[in-house]
């Protein structure tokens, strides 16, 4: 009925469109510390990827999607950014241009920052980080969006997922995303990327709204969103969003009330999104990138062909084209003679001027432009950046050695190492796996006078939480090398991970404890982030391989009749405690029996081991010996008059000695009770809860049982067997004698 | 072809007590559909899908009835009968009939109608998947309601149930709505394993299972499980998490075996249980698992999903030709089956196969009925023997055969029972007239139950 009224507005809207410019928004920070200590040195997204700087792939993306106009929102080294960015150029008449800041510690700030400028009225653009690689088809996505909100003003953003299993390399390891969406409409209505928590949860009226919700596991978020002006909005009136993900998109989802709808978009097979969160991440995508999963997106196609390097940071550009791809991903620069005796391994990438000395051996390597790698050193998994030097015979396996760095002779540089620009090992060091070595100044380094003295000593003063800035001039003159860590020679201090409370998440889980499959404190978060973290990743593939004991185990417990149990407990610790009427008690435990549809059997079993419970007897540090039996007698004393009630005729008794029986033999708890069973025996007798016809019954029980039943240890026990003789003497005789039970021991 | 592995059990003992007045006489599966008892469609349905025996299981009080219409069966299935009592839950009536049922069985609940392809494919899936249950799902589609709002049937809250599946049909949970307390958990446990679980509570449990013989073990073993959609299925598929059972045969098995020998009056309840085959039942608990505790259990898991487990066969709406399954709980439920099945033989090719049919007036009337003038009938359904007095209007009711309406009488959206009366001059909206109630001359009335009673 409003199809003519809409198919007008559409055409208005069409018009509009036509005008409107498709912007982006590019955050070129990261807000994190996963790069530290060489985003300390250089903005992170100008670091090399397969020796092209990572945001040359984002805007690659953007570019080839039609993207005209694009805001750089840049903080740290927003000058060496905005000089690399305004040396390129961009394909189809891409405006790239940069937005500084100083003071924005997280992308809600940042986001806030620019819907004050007001530069930003793309309905939609797209909101994508500057360290995504995407081949993405980000027009099919816009305009799916554009649509969707023409129907519903109220579906503001739309966030690309891509498939990937729950071990997938490209899923980060400090988070474990869940997200539910609706079957139908595809909207998130769940977002959960908590490390800690073992499920998750949805309040009941989700469904009410939503015919099938599907939680997925296997989905990682691409980090590209597709957003109305809204989201701005949003944003700025919630000051307290900081991490688009964990405050906005959960909140914004969780929050039903404020109708703001975000759906997902979840990418082809074939198309390839990832983001370099961390450096395990960074060694990822690398390889990805080599064996080509990334296409177009390739080392040999150069990717940022048009931005003619030189003046940036990354140098290559222009050049890149130049690579030739050979045989098993190995990519090499015509202009490169290597040594016939080097070995090179598969997907190896080798940059222009890069020299290799005699008998190296090179294996799923990145080198940049100009690296050295002496005669007989080793490079395997590792990425040496720009001018980097690694002396003979030396050893890198699983590293990433930043523009500058030098690696002495004969040193070993293995898994997870990261050395910052300009670090200089010495000759023969052999650094630990997991080193992060920097030659920026310690900053407060004068708060904590032992810096880079212990091992796993903690940074003093952690900073803003962002990729810090270095401070001015932390260059030469500040530099203090420690050549206990570095060796003689050497130029450069260890750089300590510091212990921010920024991954909240992160920092519950591990105190939240209780992991079963490698404990939380196992795991090192730095490693997390680190080239050849296998362990971690171990772990990660380990966690979550039980059940929740608290949750599910307990439903089952219910489900084979343990709840029953403990209620009935429940109900004579709550009825002893306020004093309540056996009669009453009696009542309730035969209308609860009704209500579960249990047997009298049961409610006595329950019973019987519910007056154990109170006497002490599961205890751990129950008192063995007498005390114990005094105590069971203080509560058969209480509760004689309920059990004799429940237990009327003989076969009922008899339930009442087994359920203590199985309460003594409980696997796995051993108590104290198994030791005086033959007083408990007597007091079920004295207190007249099992009658003389009770005993008989259960003896003949036992006597006719098999030989190997575990009761019959209890009742092979010799002070049991005496116990026995007595009745049978006493039921003789027909004596009525009032003994007590510490006649004989 | 028969299934001999699989035997049919159709449980005609349910009261019925939601379709009340409609029950006050007539055991719910003798309630007519287009005038034949669903009992009858439910003969044909296995018969179709290719049994050759069915347990018919009545309860004490309405048995005589079942029986005597069985006794006029004509079909080719060989059937046997079972009493029981008629206040148990559909979990105890299969306890107390497990001496006949010797092996893997289909239950049928007494309540409902559905087409073969999806009991075959409920046993194809079952067999497959070595599963200890597998329940048929429909998933409830959008409908147009009377207000003409697009949306899904009004469920009664005791009727709906959470349900998870898996994509590859797995059901890994069930808990009905009343049993969930304000938030619906899904473990990343579970999420790890099956890497995306569909949750909703669009997917109506219609009580058609196939159940393994183990699963009487189970039954045997708790005792208190009364009801077999709301307790049992619930139980198995949590089982599935649960870490596997010890070996050994546990001891209050043991325990509970022997005293009956000694006493059997001290299991009170339902009768002396049978010795227990342990073995077999940890057998398949085991096989029931999908979560060993042991390190790995990711890949054991992954190999566990081939055996055992909770399964389901999801009907889409009958649009993607999943056929008719539904049951008649309610009244209203009962009134869209009516309506549906009517609307099914009028869309039929040929529409030969029941007599009586009107397609202009979209009426079905029975064998010897006795319409007077200028009565008008639509999307009704009039049984056997009926007598409908001049000038009535009917308007999509129900009435049973051997109903007599009296002149000038105004009908809608009603059900009149067997042999009831109704006088001269009546105006019933919404109403149900109990079996053998006669409903004075003159009455109004919107929303009432008539039954003898009154």
């Amino acid at each position: 009925m409003a199809k003519g009224k809409a198919k007008g507005g559409g055409d208005e809207h069409q018009q509009q469109d036509d005008q409107q410019k498709v912007q982006a928004v590019l955050l070129a920070d990261s807000f994190n510390t996963n790069f530290r200590p060489i985003s300390y040195e250089m903005p992170k997204v100008l670091c090399p990827l397969v020796n092209t700087p990572m945001i040359d792939y984002t805007l690659e993306l953007l570019a080839s999607n039609g993207v005209q106009e694009v805001f750089v929102f840049c903080v740290n080294h927003a000058q060496q950014l905005s000089e690399y960015l305004s040396a390129g150029a961009w394909g189809d008449g891409m405006e790239v241009r940069c937005v500084t800041s100083t003071n924005c510690l997280s992308a809600g700030d940042a986001l806030r920052e620019l819907d004050q400028m007001g530069i930003v009225h793309g309905d939609p653009f797209v909101l994508i980080h500057g360290d995504v690689v995407s081949t993405v088809d980000l027009k099919a996505v816009l305009r799916a969006h554009k649509e969707a909100k023409k129907k519903d003003p109220s579906k503001i953003m739309t966030m690309c997922f891509k498939q990937a299993g729950p071990n997938s390399r490209l899923r980060p390891l400090m988070n474990d995303l869940v997200v539910g969406l609706d079957r139908d409409t595809q909207q998130v209505v769940l977002f959960n990327n908590s490390l800690s928590t073992r499920s998750a949860s949805l309040p009941l009226e989700a469904f009410k709204d939503h015919a099938q919700i599907e939680f997925r596991s296997d989905l990682l978020d691409c980090y590209i969103d597709i957003c109305s002006p809204e989201v701005l909005v949003q944003i700025s009136d919630n000051f307290d969003y900081q991490d688009l993900r964990q405050h906005f998109v959960t909140n914004e989802v969780a929050n039903v009330e404020l109708g703001n709808k975000i759906m997902a978009h979840i990418v082809g097979p074939r198309e390839y999104s990832a983001r370099v969160e961390d450096l395990r991440l960074y060694h990822a995508v690398s390889r990805d990138i080599i064996r080509r999963w990334t296409y177009p997106l390739v080392p040999d196609n150069a990717v940022s062909s048009t931005s003619s390097g030189g003046s940036g940071g990354g140098g290559d550009g222009g050049s890149a084209c130049a690579l030739r791809a050979q045989r098993g991903y190995v990519y090499r620069h015509r202009g490169v003679t290597l040594p016939r005796s080097v070995s090179v391994g598969a997907g190896t990438v080798i940059g222009p001027d890069v020299a290799v000395g005699e008998g190296a051996v090179l294996s799923g390597c990145v080198l940049g432009a100009g690296a050295r790698i002496g005669a007989g050193a080793r490079v395997t998994d590792s990425y040496v950046w720009e001018g980097a030097e690694v002396g003979e015979g030396a050893r890198v396996e699983g590293a990433v050695l930043a523009a500058g760095s030098r690696v002495g002779a004969r040193a070993a540089v293995p898994m997870g190492c990261v050395l910052g620009a300009g670090v200089a090992l010495g000759g023969g060091v052999a650094l630990p796996p997991f080193t992060r070595l920097t030659c920026i100044a310690q900053r407060d380094a004068g708060a904590d006078g032992a810096w880079g003295g212990a091992w796993g000593s903690t940074e003093s003063g952690g900073g803003g939480g962002a990729d810090d800035e270095a401070h001015d001039g932390g260059d030469a003159a500040a530099v203090v090398s420690d050549v206990a860590v570095v060796g003689e020679g050497g130029r450069g201090r260890l750089w300590l991970e510091a212990e921010e409370g920024e991954d909240e998440g992160w920092d519950s889980g591990s105190d939240g404890g209780g992991d079963s499959g490698g404990g939380a404190g196992a795991v090192d978060i730095g490693r997390c982030r680190s080239i050849g973290c296998h362990a971690e990743e171990a772990w990660r593939a380990q966690r979550w391989s039980s059940f929740d004991l608290d949750d599910e185990i307990a439903a089952a417990a219910a489900a084979a009749g343990d709840n029953f149990h403990q209620v009935i407990r429940d109900m004579l610790v709550t009825g002893s405690a306020e004093g309540h009427p056996i009669d009453n008690l009696l009542l309730e435990i035969k209308g609860y029996k009704f209500a579960q549809n249990r047997s009298f059997a049961e409610c006595i079993r329950a019973s019987t081991e519910a007056v154990l419970d109170l006497a002490g007897c599961g205890k751990p540090d129950a008192a063995a010996g007498m005390p114990l039996v005094a105590a069971v007698r203080e509560q058969l004393q209480l509760w004689k008059t309920l059990l004799s009630r429940l237990a009327q005729n003989a076969a009922d008794q008899v339930e009442v000695i087994m359920a203590v029986e199985q309460y003594a033999l409980r696997p796995g708890k051993a108590t104290p009770l198994a030791g005086v069973f033959r007083f408990i025996l007597q007091l079920l007798y004295d207190t007249e809860v099992v009658s003389e016809e009770g005993m008989e019954q259960w003896i003949a029980l036992r006597r006719s049982g098999p030989a190997t039943a575990p009761e019959m240890t209890l009742f092979n026990a010799p002070q049991t067997q005496e116990f026995i003789a007595w009745l049978e003497d006493e039921e003789e005789e027909s004596d009525d004698e009032d003994e007590d039970d510490d006649d004989d021991e | 072809m028969g299934h001999p592995e699989l035997q049919a059990v159709i449980l005609a003992c349910g009261d019925g007590a939601r379709l009340y007045p409609l029950t006050e006489e007539c055991p719910l599966s003798l309630l007519p559909v287009l005038n034949r008892p669903i009992l009858q469609y439910q003969l044909d349905l296995l018969e179709e899908a290719g049994f050759h025996r069915a347990l018919v299981i009545a309860a004490e009080e309405t048995s005589s009835q079942v029986f005597r219409f069985l006794d006029e069966y004509s079909g080719a299935l060989t059937l046997d009968r079972v009493v029981t009592d008629g206040s148990l839950d559909t979990a105890d009536v299969i306890r107390q009939a497990r001496d006949k049922i010797t092996g893997d069985f289909v239950v049928v609940p007494g309540d409902l109608i559905c087409e073969k392809g999806h009991l075959l494919a409920a046993m194809e899936r079952h067999r497959r998947r070595g599963a200890a249950l597998t329940m048929v799902l429909r998933e409830e589609g959008l409908e147009v309601d009377k207000k003409g709002k697009l949306g899904r049937p009004r469920r009664d809250d005791e009727d709906v149930d959470f349900i998870g599946l898996t994509p590859d049909g797995r059901v890994v949970m069930k808990a009905p709505l009343l049993d969930v307390e304000e938030a619906v958990r899904v473990q990343k446990a579970l999420l790890r394993r099956h890497t995306s679980v569909s949750i909703g509570t669009s997917l109506m449990d219609v009580g058609l299972y196939v159940l393994s013989q183990s699963v009487l073990q189970h039954l045997e073993e708790h005792r208190f499980i009364g009801s077999l959609q709301d307790e049992l299925a619930p139980a198995l598929v949590r089982r599935q998490f649960a870490p596997p059972l010890p070996p050994a045969p546990s001891r209050t098995d043991q325990a509970r075996g022997r005293i009956s020998i000694i006493a059997p009056a001290a299991s009170l309840g339902h009768g002396a249980p049978a010795p227990v085959a342990a073995d077999y039942y940890n057998d398949m608990i085991n096989k029931l698992n999908i979560a060993k505790g042991a390190p790995g259990g990711v890949a054991a898991a992954g190999a566990g999903d081939g055996g055992g487990g909770v399964c389901a066969v999801v009907l889409r709406t009958a649009a993607d030709g999943g056929g008719y399954c539904r049951q008649a709980r309610t009244l209203a439920q009962y009134s869209g089956m009516t309506k549906d099945l009517l609307e099914a033989q009028l869309q039929a090719k040929g529409g030969g196969r029941v007599e009586g049919l009107n397609r202009k007036d979209q009426t079905l009337i029975g064998e010897g009925c006795t319409v007077g003038e200028k009565v008008t009938c639509k999307s009704s359904v009039i049984g056997r023997g009926c007598t409908i007095g001049a000038r009535c209007k009917i308007n999509n009711c129900v009435v049973m055969e051997g109903a007599r309406i009296g002149e000038a009488c105004t009908i809608q959206n009603s059900v009149i029972c067997a042999n009831a009366g109704v006088g001269d001059g009546c105006n019933l909206n919404d109403c149900q007239v109990g079996t053998l109630h006669a409903v004075a001359a003159g009455t109004k009335a919107k929303g009432e139950a008539f039954t003898r009673s009154i």
